[in-house]
C-alpha cells in the first residue's frame, strides 16, 4: 500500500512541459515524489504543443513543437532522488509561403530532489509531504546563430539555466488528494548575449485514484499558470512583440495507469487565459504521453 | 409523423448551412514595409500585413516590382480560400543599382477575375 501510494505521487507529478516557445527547452520542470521507495525509473516522454502566430489577430503561422525525452530517475537515498532528461526536438513552423524546420538534440537537464517533510499513517501510506529540488539545464542543443523571429524554434538556448522546484501533496480522503507545485527557472545568456526570460510555473491539481487488482488508475485535473519574463539581448530588453513576455493560465487533466513494473500517463493542457508576445503568439494546446519502467531496488 | 420530422430536420440543416459568399471587396493593410523605406544591400525587405474581405477570397499574391520598368523581381502566391489573411514575407535586396521597388499585393476576390490591389514603394540601395 505504501509503495502504491508513493508511486501515485510519482505519477501525479509527471514532468510538466513549459509553455515556452523555446523548442526543446523546458522553462520549468516538475518532479516526482517517491521518498523512501525502492524504485528507480527510466522511460520515454513524448510531448507536443501547438502555438499560432498572429498579425492583428489574424493567424499567419502555426508552430508544432514535438519533443521525445529520455528520462531516468535514480533513488540515491531514501529521501533523495536524481533525475535526468535528454530531449530530442522536432519543431515545425508553417507560414503562408514558407515552412521552417529545426530538429536535433535539445538541452539536457539534471535535477536533484529532496523530501524535506513527509507524514504517513499507521499503514505507511503518505498523507502529505513537501519536497524541494534544484537542477541545471545544460547547453547541449543547437541554438539560433543570430537573433531572429525563429530563435525560439531551435532545440536549445545556448545557455546554462538553474531550476528551483517545490512540490507538496496532501491526501484529503482515501482516494482524493491535492497537489501543488511551483518552479522557477533562472536563465543564463548564451555566447551571443541572448538571454531567454526567467520563467515561473505554478500548478494545483486534484487527484483521484482507484485500484484494480494490482494496477491503479489515477485521474487528475487542475490549473497551471506559467509566467515568462522578457527575453534580452546583451542586457537590453527586446521590444514588445519580440520578447515573448507574458503568461498562460491553462486547465490540465490526465490519466495514469500504474503497475509494479511500469507507469503510463497521458495529459492534455488547454489555455484558458493567455497573453504572450503582445498577443502575437498563442498556445493552442499541448499533450503529453509518458511511459516509465519501474525498477525495484534489491534489498 | 416521421416524414414531418425528417423534413423539418432537412430544412434546419439547409438553413444552418454556412454561406460562403465570395468577396466583392477587401481591405489590404501594410504593417511593413514603411512607405519609402530604404533597404541596404543584402538586407531583407520585410513585408507584413493583413487582408480582410467581405466574403470568401480565393488567395493573394505578393509581387516585388521594379517601379521604373514594371519587371517582376520576385513573387509569392497563396491559393488558400479564406475571409481574412495575414501575410508575411522576406526578400533579400541584392540589386546592383539604386532601385525603387513596389511591393504589390493582389487579392483574388472570387476566382472569376475580380481583384483588388494595394502597393507600397521602397528604395533598395546598391552595395
Amino acid at each position: 500500500m505504501k509503495t502504491i501510494s508513493l508511486l501515485l505521487l510519482l505519477a501525479l507529478s509527471s514532468s510538466a512541459r513549459a509553455c515556452d516557445l523555446c523548442g526543446g527547452v523546458g522553462a520549468n520542470a516538475s518532479l516526482g515524489l517517491m521518498a523512501g521507495t525502492r524504485f528507480h525509473t527510466y522511460g520515454l516522454q513524448t510531448s507536443c504543443r501547438q502555438f499560432n502566430g498572429y498579425i492583428n489577430q489574424i493567424t499567419h503561422a502555426k508552430g508544432y513543437m514535438f519533443t521525445e525525452e529520455f528520462t531516468f530517475r535514480w533513488q540515491a537515498l531514501n529521501r533523495l532522488q536524481v533525475y535526468g532528461f535528454a530531449p530530442v526536438v522536432q519543431n515545425v513552423y508553417k507560414e503562408t509561403f514558407d515552412t521552417q524546420f529545426q530538429h536535433g538534440l535539445g538541452d539536457m537537464r539534471m535535477l536533484v530532489n529532496g523530501i524535506i517533510y513527509s507524514r504517513s499513517d499507521t499503514t505507511g501510506t503518505n498523507l502529505s509531504f513537501l519536497s524541494l529540488g534544484y537542477g541545471l539545464k545544460f547547453a547541449t542543443g543547437q541554438f539560433a546563430p543570430s537573433q531572429s523571429m525563429y530563435t525560439n524554434l531551435y532545440p536549445g538556448t545556448g545557455s546554462t539555466d538553474q531550476l528551483f522546484l517545490m512540490q507538496c501533496f496532501k491526501r484529503i480522503s482515501s482516494s482524493i488528494g491535492i497537489q501543488a507545485e511551483a518552479s522557477f527557472a533562472l536563465k543564463g545568456a548564451n555566447n551571443l548575449g541572448y538571454r531567454f526570460g526567467n520563467s515561473t510555473q505554478a500548478s494545483v491539481q486534484l487527484t483521484y485514484n482507484q485500484s484494480y487488482k494490482i494496477k491503479r488508475l489515477l485521474a487528475h485535473a487542475g490549473l497551471v499558470y506559467d509566467h515568462f519574463n522578457s527575453n534580452k539581448t546583451n542586457g537590453f530588453l527586446l521590444p514588445e512583440g519580440q520578447n515573448n513576455k507574458g503568461y498562460i493560465t491553462s486547465s490540465k487533466m490526465g490519466f495514469m495507469l500504474i503497475s509494479h513494473q511500469f507507469m503510463v500517463s497521458t495529459s492534455i493542457q488547454a489555455p484558458l487565459i493567455q497573453r504572450l508576445n503582445a498577443g502575437q503568439t498563442k498556445l493552442r494546446w499541448s499533450a503529453q504521453l509518458n511511459f516509465q519502467f519501474l525498477i525495484q531496488k534489491k534489498k | 409523423m416521421r416524414n414531418s420530422i425528417l423534413t423539418s430536420l432537412a430544412i434546419c440543416l439547409l438553413l444552418s448551412c454556412h454561406k460562403n459568399d465570395p468577396a466583392t471587396s477587401a481591405t489590404i493593410e501594410f504593417e511593413e514595409p514603411i512607405l519609402n523605406d530604404t533597404i541596404a544591400y543584402m538586407d531583407s525587405i520585410h513585408v507584413e500585413g493583413t487582408i480582410i474581405g467581405n466574403g470568401k477570397m480565393n488567395g493573394f499574391n505578393i509581387e516585388y516590382l521594379n517601379a521604373s520598368t514594371g519587371a517582376v523581381l520576385h513573387t509569392q502566391n497563396s491559393t488558400d480560400t479564406d475571409k481574412e489573411y495575414a501575410f508575411h514575407d522576406h526578400w533579400m535586396n541584392e540589386l546592383i543599382d539604386t532601385t525603387t521597388i513596389a511591393v504589390k499585393i493582389t487579392v483574388d476576390l472570387d476566382g472569376k477575375g475580380n481583384q483588388t490591389t494595394a502597393q507600397r514603394s521602397i528604395v533598395c540601395l546598391p552595395q
